[in-house]
């Protein structure tokens, strides 16, 4: 049991009061990121990346450990107290926690999903760290034919298979990848798109594009569709965040069961945690049906918030795992992690464990600490971070602008970064407001480098024979299974775009999104 | 109050409250912009890589994966381009993020009616109209940032970002601008402090640098 020293070790170096001090403010600014809605944990480590950079790169990673796991905390507190989910990965607890909150026991839906997210969390963590050696290993084998299938797997995953059109996923990975190309090509020494401008040689800095689409991008869509009359909040009452044993006891097989479907989804680059929670919800619907649970769907089940949350949790746990062993980041908020990662000139993969062992550990041993913060902060103090939501929207939004400027200037001292960084917000806004998504653009600037590196040295071994992509068994497989899930997505999408042809054809005046219910009754 | 000019978006809801609205032929025409946006991407890796410089014999060199990339945005941008410019049926209105197929997460979790649910509260309490688009806070945000980093240099940090900060926190409805103008140079003259005391990197200090 190697693993168990190692992660000792780790934990000793965690556990500084310095370190400390760094979990705390990284599971404190990740709750808050979490509560208030349109914010997430990876715009928060995207606008902290930069500001962080003079410091060492253990404290930073401890610090973004903290706000990775808590965005998870803290997104499903305003689900459950307002029903507006803080990130899409809470919505799915925000059905039956918001049905508890109404029905006088919002306490005890808090108490459930904190404690869902720090089990899923922990198991996860765990699990990531006994599959280590495992991953590792299995990412020593991997030649460049099978580091560019992985590659391809997740720009298609995440552009078309789970984002909402197909094309659009694309067009937002071209953007991506067009953005990444920028700069001197590392194989050949050749500038490649800099148009003469000496500030590109470098390329496009993964800050400015990550800081730009997320962070000023959702500053100039907010200014764009202000309403100034602001929806008054209304908080519910929550009482003490707690359960008692029977709750416990209720709770605890949708906690494994939500765990054990937020574990796998870690490692498949599906785009985080919103597929995975909402298997965890039907599930547990489809065995209250069978149970005859009548809570379900009316005043709230528990189970309904636990499985969940705890999918959430297990996956970024395990996504946590598959970023540090092979270097692949499975959702955004990863891409951002690797992001990081490379600004501090590390590369997450198997090398990264035999160099530099005593961060990687450390960083491990902070997830736990920052899980056992971030129960406490949420356990304790719900009822302080729903007050979260009353920071007024102009001040917030003032303050990222600022946050935004101050990293992408702080990172090279040269205001040209700013005005990349204002047109690349722009494109940012343009790709919020026509529902191009996002995500794609992380992944592709992320892992582009890499697979196009990949793509060319494997060609180069076969001397431009593209069979070897598909020559090993893994890849095989990947490609596989690849084509399998896409023949599936077409099929949805087919079907989706029938349902709404049908809803045109019934009626103008019907909204669209009414004709997909039986039972909803008309809008307002 | 807002001056929310109505712009050339999608024809998600393409009539107002009161009835319908008359269509110019840009209404709904918005995504154009999307898809020209990844034409001219296309079109400047085009450029680029028929003009380029290849250094070394590699093969393949460092024009084979913008090819891939110039094909990928040329289909996608021109599908967009092409479907905003064909008569438009309209479509549903949604309001989850495009990140996750909202089909996909129905289908996953055996449930549909939830969701729109969750659509009808979010309808309910922010009440926006999609076809507006807010022009006037929009471009005050924009020049706010520019204006930014025209002055930084100049000005200076402390100065330049308060006013960064004043102008978008005015721009999105503060109804207190003198208090503002404090809340804004506390903020700036702190993280000035924090960062040339705390983590030793230097930001413009512009006149103040010249008064001390």
């Amino acid at each position: 049991m190697d693993q168990i020293t190692l992660l000792l070790e780790g934990f000793s170096g965690a556990l500084t009061p310095i370190n400390l001090l760094w979990v705390l403010i990284g599971a404190v600014l990740g709750t808050a990121v979490g509560v208030l809605p349109g914010l997430g944990s990876s715009m928060a480590v995207a606008l902290l990346l930069p500001v962080t950079f003079s410091l060492d790169p253990t404290a930073a990673f401890i610090m973004f450990a903290g706000i990775y796991f808590g965005g998870l905390f803290g997104d499903s507190t305003a689900g459950i107290l307002l029903n507006t989910p803080g990130n899409s990965s809470a919505i799915a607890s925000s059905f039956e926690g918001n049905r508890m909150a109404k029905s006088g026991r919002a306490g005890k839906a808090l108490a459930t999903a904190a404690l869902g997210a720090f089990f899923g969390g922990t198991l996860a963590t765990l699990v990531t760290v006994f599959a280590m050696p495992l991953l590792v290993s299995m990412a020593t084998m991997f030649g460049p034919a099978e580091y560019f299938a992985l590659a391809a797997f997740a720009f298609l995953a995440v552009s078309s298979v789970v984002s909402e059109s197909i094309v659009r996923g694309l067009l937002s990975l071209g953007i991506g990848l067009a953005l990444m190309l920028v700069g001197i090509d590392g194989p050949s020494g050749t500038e490649r798109f800099t148009f003469g401008m000496p500030q590109l040689f470098d390329g496009l800095s993964i800050v400015v594009i990550t800081v730009g689409l997320l962070a000023l991008g959702e500053v100039f869509s907010v200014a764009s569709r202000i309403h100034r009359e602001d929806g008054s909040v209304q908080i519910i009452q929550q009482g003490r965040a707690w359960l008692n044993l029977s709750d416990v006891k209720r709770a605890a097989p949708a906690w494994v069961r939500g765990t054990a479907f937020g574990l796998p989804f870690g490692i498949i680059p599906a785009g985080g945690a919103e597929v995975p929670t909402f298997l965890a919800y039907g599930t547990e619907k489809r065995l209250a049906k069978a149970r005859g649970d009548k809570n379900f769907g009316t005043v709230g089940s528990i189970r309904g918030v636990a499985a969940p949350e705890a999918a959430a949790n297990a996956t970024a746990g395990t996504a946590m795992g598959a970023l540090l062993a092979l270097g692949l980041p499975t959702s955004a908020t990863a891409a951002i992690m690797l992001a990081a990662f490379q600004q501090y000139g590390l590369q997450p993969g198997p090398l990264l464990f035999s160099r530099t062992p005593e961060l990687v550990w450390t960083l491990i041993a902070s997830l736990f600490i920052g899980l056992v913060a971030l129960l406490i902060l949420n356990m304790g103090f719900a009822s302080l971070w729903a007050k979260l939501l009353l920071v007024p929207k102009h001040y917030l939004y003032a303050g990222i602008t600022v946050l935004a400027v101050l990293g992408v200037y702080a990172m090279g001292s040269s205001v040209v970064d700013v005005w990349a960084l204002i047109a690349i917000g722009l494109i940012g806004l343009l790709m919020r407001r026509f529902r191009i998504p996002l995500a794609p653009v992380m992944i592709a600037v992320v892992l582009g480098p890499l697979a196009e590196t990949e793509l060319r040295r494997a060609l180069a071994v076969s001397a431009g024979d593209p069979s070897v992509l598909v020559s090993s068994p893994f890849t095989i497989t990947l490609y596989a299974i690849l084509a399998i899930i896409t023949v599936v997505s077409v099929v949805q999408h087919l079907r989706k775009r029938q349902r709404t042809a049908r809803a045109a054809v019934a009626g103008p005046d019907q909204p669209a999104e009414d004709l997909s219910t039986s039972d909803t009754s008309t809008r307002g | 109050m807002t001056t929310a000019s109505t712009a050339p978006t999608d024809a998600r809801a393409a009539k107002e409250p009161g009835g319908f609205r008359r269509d110019s032929w840009w209404t709904g025409r918005g995504e154009l912009s999307v898809g020209l946006l990844a034409l001219v991407a296309a079109a400047l890796l085009i450029v680029g890589t028929v003009t380029m410089n290849v250094r070394g014999d590699q093969e393949p060199g460092p024009q084979f994966f913008p090819i891939i990339v110039i094909c990928l945005l040329l289909v996608t941008g021109g599908w967009v381009t092409v479907q905003a410019l064909l008569p438009r049926r309209s479509n549903a209105r949604v309001w989850h993020r495009p990140d996750i197929s909202e089909d996909m997460l129905a289908d996953v979790s055996g449930t549909n009616t939830e969701l729109i649910k969750l659509d009808h509260l979010h309808a309910a309490a922010g009440a926006e109209d999609e076809t507006t688009f807010d022009w006037r806070t929009f471009g005050l945000v924009l020049g706010a940032v520019v204006l930014f980093a025209v002055l930084l240099n100049p000005v200076g940090w402390i100065c330049s970002a308060a006013i960064l900060f004043w102008l978008v926190s005015y721009a999105l409805g503060s109804r207190r601008p003198v208090f503002d103008i404090g809340v804004a140079f506390i903020l700036s003259s702190a993280v000035q402090l924090a960062f040339s005391a705390g983590l030793g990197l230097a930001l413009p200090a512009g006149f103040f640098g010249w008064i001390f």
